[in-house]
């Protein structure tokens, strides 16, 4: 039971840090709407990582207190977290996902070294994006499908 | 890997939640050994030998010819 006490003292940890980094965010940015002092930037995005963080951290407490209430359900979910079989799903999948990422922005990059001379078109802001979304988005999928593939099969 | 994990887990009365419980993996690990699907680790192939209080050997069935 040692690795649920670990877990429970983890997610206490992570519960209080954004809990107390959560308050200070969101005081902040309320403070600096009210004041209207020019900043740059829109003072609401402050206070909105700082609602994010207390989101954080209401789950973090959650948890905590799921797995208080229930170590044997807790102890069997930090054992699913360091699974070995599990683990060689997820290495296989990030590596999947990683060269996915590569490819992807070896594609942007050699567009624009290219383009640049004129052999290619110049990309446009919103392709540029929309490559950069797909850099973000496939590698992603990528990586949840190996993952479900992975539990599905020999594995 | 052909193995007699599921075997021997009957023989000892033993449900795939209490080895996986004892072992400490998950049942879908369980199952998947069970159904040869996935080959242990070192220390995974050890514990589940010392569960049953059989040699390595015993519990895996080695096949030089097997699909690596």
């Amino acid at each position: 039971m040692k690795s649920i006490e670990k877990y429970k003292y983890q997610q206490k940890m992570y519960a209080w840090l954004f809990l107390i980094s959560g308050i200070t965010c969101t005081g902040v940015g309320v403070a600096l709407e009210l004041t209207e002092i020019p900043l740059g930037i829109d003072p609401r995005l402050i206070t909105r990582m700082g609602i994010l963080l207390l989101g954080l951290s209401l789950s973090a407490w959650l948890r905590y207190y799921k797995a208080a209430k229930r170590p044997q359900t807790a102890q069997r979910m930090v054992i699913a977290k360091s699974d070995e079989r599990m683990t060689a799903i997820k290495n296989k999948a990030g590596q999947r996902g990683f060269w996915t990422s590569m490819a992807i922005i070896y594609g942007l990059l050699m567009w624009e070294s290219v383009s640049s001379n004129g052999s290619l078109p110049i990309l446009t802001a919103d392709i540029r994006w929309y490559w950069l979304v797909a850099a973000v988005v496939l590698p992603m999928i990528v990586n949840i499908a190996s993952i479900v593939q992975g539990n599905r099969g020999e594995y | 890997m052909e193995n007699k994990l599921e075997e021997y887990r009957i023989q000892k009365g033993l449900t795939q939640q209490d080895l996986a419980d004892r072992v400490e993996v998950s049942r879908q690990t369980i199952i998947s050994l069970e159904h040869g699907h996935y080959n242990p680790s070192i220390l995974l192939a050890f514990r589940l030998a010392h569960e049953f209080d059989v040699s390595i050997e015993d519990l895996f069935l080695f096949n030089e010819e097997e699909k690596k």
